[in-house]
């Protein structure tokens, strides 16, 4: 289906852009964690 | 039970009656009772789906987890974020060209008959008796704890999921999922607040976060190679996509969910809706899990969680050695205190190594009463032990003022039958759509569909909570079923990956690609010790190779929309 039929919430722009907001959002929290895992001992 | 907690489990049953009834009524045919018409916003499609997949044991045994082993478990989740992309970027838009009710509906479309008929069988397998665990689990915790009849909560569980699932269909459902979801969320944020103001005055959030970790209560990420470690970075990130693709991409109670989208976007949001939550979430349920481990090293916990068990020991033929424990438990609970106490003032001073090694000797100490007082409980049950599941109602109820208790009380509620009620909405849709109109009745009218999927709904109800009722005498043969139930996701996984990835599998190879990648986990689960983390990788790649291998050697000729993937 071509994203002119099914656009992403304005804010994205496109599907691509969207996807990629949640990796390196996934990834932000990777690391966040790591970090809790690391300090708080 | 007080009466206000009453009075709050009475006002939640009525609302969801309330929005049931509001949401659910003028149901015309099966895309209106299996599909909500194909009208749903992102929003209630994301909240449907983050409610099926957090059942009651999924509240109470997280925090128990924390309490137990520590944050460790998050790791599970790891993988989500990304199956949610690679499902919004592939399966789902498959999805919705087929205009297909169910997953398996997909898959006779691009394969065969057989191919469906098999996989949905696979899915009715596992999820049927999977629906009366769902409902059995968290009865018999909460009548253990709360001294309430077992009986009666799982027909409150099972009977009224059923009914207003059964008259309601699809769009009911989700806007009570959707309600159940926030009452979830409530009552997670309420217990974290409680515990935090249950901590002593002079220990900080800070500090009840350092006393955790020096226990080992906060590690969240671990760089373990070792495949024979079930939570770890790889596990979760490698182990859980799979687990995940084939949870959210195959399983009916799932693709349903996102099949109700009034578009493909909506739909897809739904799903990423759920790749930022979801990792948050389980965060705050572990934290307070880990916290709930330092409230209990200021407030003396019982030895053990199960009051049942542990008054059974202590009228049994061992209850004197039972009580030698006790005695000690108390004297090293006494000494934990201290040294927690110790420990909290020392923090980021030069005392703190020497008051770590106090403290976790402490821990220790208590920790080895606490394992003869459980080793004791085997002796006189016969059976395992474990109260991991009962530390969470354990603290809801002995800590908690009257309303809490019901506000937590319908929290676990509304996460049994969230997830049961979707479980029967899948299950009724794969009988009816999968099977009646596919071999029965092919050219029926929409009355009469409608009719057969409402008694199809009444049936898995019934039996879900039939079988819940018998659970207590039929027990591990449910277990046993149950679990081989899960090893069918990964192979399923391995055809839809055939189904849109490659344009030579054909019927044959995929039917005969799903028995051998439940073959070959079954070989995993039997021969290795690789954490189930990996079923469902293991499971997929047999499906793939083996699926693709026989479309090669005997190659079909048949033509229709979806074979050119």
């Amino acid at each position: 289906m071509s994203e002119g039929a099914d656009p992403p919430p304005p804010i994205f722009g496109t599907w691509r852009r969207f996807y990629a907001v949640v990796v390196a959002n996934t990834l932000l929290v990777y690391l966040l964690l790591l970090l809790f895992s690391r300090f708080a001992r | 039970m007080h009466f206000l907690d009453v009075a709050v489990i009475g006002v939640y049953f009525a609302l969801i009656a309330y929005i049931g009834y509001r949401t659910g009524r003028g149901n015309q045919g099966i895309e209106d009772y299996f599909l909500a018409r194909r009208a749903m916003p992102w929003y209630v499609i994301g909240l449907s789906v983050m409610a099926t997949q957090a059942s009651a044991i999924t509240l109470i045994g997280t925090t128990g987890q924390a309490y137990v082993d520590g944050m460790r478990f998050i790791q599970l989740y790891f993988g989500l974020p990304l199956a949610m992309v690679i499902l919004s970027a592939t399966l789902v838009p498959f999805f919705y060209r087929a205009r297909v009710y169910t997953a398996y509906e997909f898959l006779e479309k691009r394969f065969d008959g057989k191919t469906r008929s098999l996989t949905s069988f696979l899915f009715l397998l596992g999820r049927g008796l999977a629906d009366a665990v769902v409902i059995y689990a968290p009865s018999v915790i909460l009548a253990i704890v709360f001294g309430l009849d077992e009986k009666t909560l799982i027909l409150a569980i099972g009977a009224g999921a059923t009914l207003y699932t059964a008259l309601g269909g699809m769009r009911a459902v989700m806007w009570v999922e959707a309600w159940q979801m926030a009452i979830i969320f409530l009552g997670i944020m309420f217990c974290l607040g409680v515990v935090v103001v249950g901590l002593p005055a002079d220990v900080s959030l800070a500090q009840a976060v350092q006393i955790a970790g020096a226990a080992g209560r906060t590690e969240t990420v671990d760089f373990s190679l070792d495949p024979s470690v079930t939570y770890t970075f790889w596990s979760g990130v490698v182990g859980g996509i799979f687990l995940m693709l084939s949870y959210f991409g195959c399983d009916q109670s799932q693709v349903q969910r996102y099949l109700t989208g009034r578009s493909l976007a909506e739909s897809r949001v739904s799903l990423l809706f759920n790749a930022l939550l979801k990792i948050p979430m389980q965060f705050v349920i572990l934290l307070t899990g880990a916290l709930l481990f330092v409230f209990y090293q200021f407030e003396k916990p019982p030895p053990i969680f199960n009051p049942v068990a542990l008054e059974r020991l202590r009228t049994s033929e061992y209850g004197a050695e039972f009580s030698t424990i006790e005695r000690e438990y108390e004297q090293a609970f006494e000494k934990r205190k201290e040294s927690a106490s110790g420990l909290a003032r020392a923090l980021s001073t030069a005392e703190e190594p020497e008051a770590r090694r106090l403290f976790l000797e402490a821990d220790a100490r208590v920790s080895e009463a606490r394992g003869r007082v459980a080793a004791l409980v085997e002796k006189n049950e016969g059976a395992p032990f474990n109260d991991t599941n009962y530390v969470f109602p354990t603290f809801v109820l002995t800590q908690l003022p009257p309303g809490a208790v019901g506000l937590i009380l319908v929290a676990i509620f509304a996460a049994a039958m969230s997830t049961v009620e979707s479980e029967l909405t899948a299950l009724s849709s794969a009988t009816v759509v999968d099977f009646y109109r596919r071999y029965v009745k092919a050219h029926g009218s929409e009355s009469h569909y409608l009719l057969v999927s409402r008694g199809a709904t009444l049936f898995w109800g019934a039996f879900a909570t039939l079988c819940a009722l018998t659970m207590g005498r039929l027990g591990s043969a449910i277990e046993a079923v149950n679990r081989i139930g899960s090893y069918f996701y990964g192979p399923i996984l391995g055809v839809f990956i055939l189904a849109v990835g490659t344009k030579r599998a054909n019927g044959h190879g995929a039917f005969v690609g799903v028995l051998a990648g439940v073959a070959f986990v079954q070989l995993a689960a039997r021969m290795t010790d690789v954490s189930f983390l990996y079923y469902n990788l293991i499971g997929t790649a047999a499906a793939v190779v083996v699926g693709y291998g026989i479309s090669l050697v005997f190659p079909l000729v048949r033509k229709g929309p979806y074979n050119e993937a």
